[in-house]
């Protein structure tokens, strides 16, 4: 469903380092599937959330990211009711599953990030399980059965017991488990956490798949790239605090814009005449040449082609065009700094190429820690 | 074709809990495992009932009445055979209730399985009713075996069959320790919900059982015994007594067998139960008792789930 862009419009929060999005009260919008009002919660005087305010729409594919502890995951126990907000409202599909809206838990399928199995029972007697869990009626059941065992790759394995099923045999079951349902939105939890790289690929071609399908999809993530190559709008969560809510595209014009996005072109005859013209581009902030090589900064992402337009225009024969785009890991990293808590002052844009390197160095540090 | 399902009411979804936790006792062979032990246990009992005790009632069989005599007198016998066992060990009965109660929502929670089920369309408290009714079907099938096989056994080894009355008479006997199991059931699926760890529910639940209950109950023995003037309806001896949902259970097997008649028929086996506690109790106070306390419990239990965050 078409959605104006105000809806997903990130404004800042006045005193805390965070945003928020624009939101319609609840029930005014159908097409709202996941919202949040001044959501909060407390672990003693652990503030796990501060005013969450969140709204996902149908077809979305929405990227939930944050370091460990950010607050991800009691977010999720929230929406799904296991864990009552300290003050706040969550809503699925406008219905709020604390107060008595459990039922719309039927359109929903979930792959928490922590779940556990009855041992002694076997793959289908568990998918049989939780199919009458929802209700469904016992021929659905059998065809649904049949259906995901087949796509999770589980076929042959429905009669063994799930004691001995390996870790990613686990994870492609409740993967089968949570789509029984044909939900209208799916919730991961770090669904690729512990799975060896042929598994989380698997995950992550069953996710692209649920995605084209128009499912809207609910990643919670730490794991960057997954977020960024499926995801088309992002949450970053730090420290209980929505940092910033956009669509990947967005979030990577917008830093481009602060801190600049690198163009390497790679030229058989450089000259001045060339350099003039790059340096008269639209967008182009700073140039720096190198026997054959031209780096040039640019600030819009959309300007990629003028650039090179312009080398060309100059009478410049390119070998190679090279762009480092800005990922969503440097936007993860530029966002969720130690510096970057609630409530601290904005993090000085560094030069990219500075910025690169210390983000490459903290990213490496980061993920050894998350090991 | 949508297949979201229908969604569940309380007792559909309550029944679905209570089918999954039958199937996982089967499968596991804890059902298999102590139902074993409980019904050779008492089939052993029954024999030593009614191959050793035969002759020494016998002695006592005419001076039985009939009308004094709950129990036909034609299977007199036989039905004390019956009852001695269940009366003598119902103690040993009721841990039954704490065997396939302490764990039923914490296990959940510890093995993290509960994430699963409480993200489906099910209330908390179908999920608690579930749970209760799966401790009951588990008790339930082990009660029909165990009180089937030792009623056989006994028939067997005493040559004839009970009258229809005793045989009703056996099984509401059954069904009243079965109210007393339910009851602690119960109290450990409480406790169940309550604590982090299956250990410390195991542990509260049999400490409150065997210290907390017997413990009062005994106290009530030693006031009655040490203060003359307070008789066996002395309401605050009588609260010490229902309290205690083994004795409370065991109220509608006295009556049923009438130990007072046995008593004064000068049976020495119910003059040794007419010793245990119980005996003044009033069957249906006592019943009336064991329904209380599973409401309470299965109340309480569901106030606990409705009101904690599963982290």
């Amino acid at each position: 469903m078409a959605r104006g862009p105000d809806v997903f419009m990130a404004m800042p929060r006045a005193g805390q380092g965070g945003v928020t999005a624009v939101h319609a009260p609840r029930g005014s919008d159908p097409s709202v599937v996941i919202e949040t009002l001044r959501l909060n919660k407390f672990y003693g005087k652990v503030h796990a959330l501060r005013d969450l305010d969140l709204q996902v729409h149908e077809g979305d594919v929405f990227g939930f990211l944050g370091p460990n502890g950010a607050g991800k995951t009691t977010f999720t126990k929230i929406l799904l009711g296991f864990v009552k907000p300290t003050t706040g409202w969550s809503y699925l599909f406008g219905q709020d599953v604390h107060a008595g809206g459990r039922q719309v838990l039927s359109r929903v399928g979930i792959v928490p990030d922590q779940f556990g199995f009855y041992p002694n029972l076997t793959g289908r007697a568990h998918l049989d399980f939780y199919g009458r869990l929802y209700g469904l009626a016992a021929r659905d059941r059998e065809s649904r059965i049949e259906e995901l065992t087949k796509l999770v790759r589980l076929e042959h394995r429905m009669e063994t017991k799930v004691g001995g099923y390996s870790h990613g045999m686990r994870q492609r079951l409740v993967i089968a488990h949570a789509l029984l349902n044909d939900p209208d939105l799916i919730i991961f939890d770090e669904p690729t956490t512990g799975l060896d790289p042929k598994g989380a690929y698997e995950v992550r071609q069953l996710l692209r798949q649920l995605a084209s399908r128009g499912v809207t999809t609910f990643l919670s993530s730490h794991i960057l790239f997954e977020v960024e190559e499926i995801c088309t709008k992002v949450a970053i969560l730090n420290r209980g605090v929505l940092l910033k809510l956009a669509t990947v595209r967005e979030l990577k014009k917008e830093f481009s814009a602060v801190s600049g996005e690198q163009l390497e072109i790679v030229v058989d005859n450089p000259g001045t005449r060339i350099l003039d013209a790059v340096r008269g581009t639209k967008g182009v902030v700073d140039l720096k040449a190198e026997a054959q090589r031209l780096t040039a900064t640019i600030d819009d992402p959309d300007q990629v082609p003028k650039v090179v337009e312009a080398v060309v225009g100059a009478g410049g024969r390119i070998r190679r065009v090279v762009e480092r785009q800005v990922s969503l890991e440097d936007l993860f990293l530029h966002y969720t700094d130690d510096g970057l808590g609630p409530g601290a002052p904005q993090k000085p844009v560094v030069p990219p190429g500075v910025h690169q390197a210390a983000s490459t160095t903290r990213a490496s540090r980061w993920k050894e820690g998350k090991r | 074709m949508s297949t979201q399902g229908r969604g569940l009411g309380f007792w559909d979804g309550a029944w679905q809990i209570a089918r999954k936790d039958t199937l996982v006792h089967l499968r596991t062979r804890r059902l298999l495992i102590i139902g074993g032990f409980y019904v050779i246990s008492f089939l052993g009992l029954a024999l030593l009932f009614a191959v050793f005790f035969r002759e020494f009632f016998s002695g006592f069989y005419d001076r039985l009445s009939g009308e004094a005599f709950y129990i036909s007198k034609a299977n007199a016998v036989m039905a004390i055979y019956l009852f001695m066992p269940l009366i003598g060990a119902s103690s040993l009965l009721q841990l039954l209730g704490i065997i396939f109660g302490y764990d039923a929502v914490v296990r959940e929670h510890e093995d993290k399985s509960l994430f699963l089920i409480l993200s489906k369309p099910v209330s908390r408290e179908s999920f608690i009713a579930g749970k209760f009714l799966g401790s009951i079907l588990s008790i339930g099938a082990i009660f029909i075996v165990l009180g089937a096989a030792t009623y056989l056994l006994v028939a067997l080894v005493v040559g004839e069959m009970p009258s229809p009355g005793d045989a009703i008479r056996y099984f509401l006997g059954l069904g009243f320790i079965l109210m007393g199991l339910f009851a602690l059931s119960a109290m450990a699926l409480f406790f169940s919900s309550w604590v982090k760890t299956t250990g410390m529910s195991l542990t509260v639940s049999l400490l409150v059982w065997i210290l907390v209950l017997f413990a009062i109950s005994t106290g009530g023995d030693i006031y009655r015994g040490v203060n003359e003037e307070v008789g066996a309806d002395d309401p605050v001896y009588l609260l010490t007594q229902y309290i205690n949902p083994t004795i409370a259970a065991k109220s509608g097997m006295h009556f049923i067998l009438n130990l007072d008649a046995l008593a004064e028929a000068g049976v020495p086996l119910g003059a040794i139960a007419l010793a245990s506690s119980g005996i003044n109790l009033d069957p249906l106070v006592g019943f009336l008792w064991l329904v209380a306390w599973v409401v309470v419990f299965l109340g309480g239990t569901i106030v606990v789930v409705r009101n904690r965050n599963f982290e």
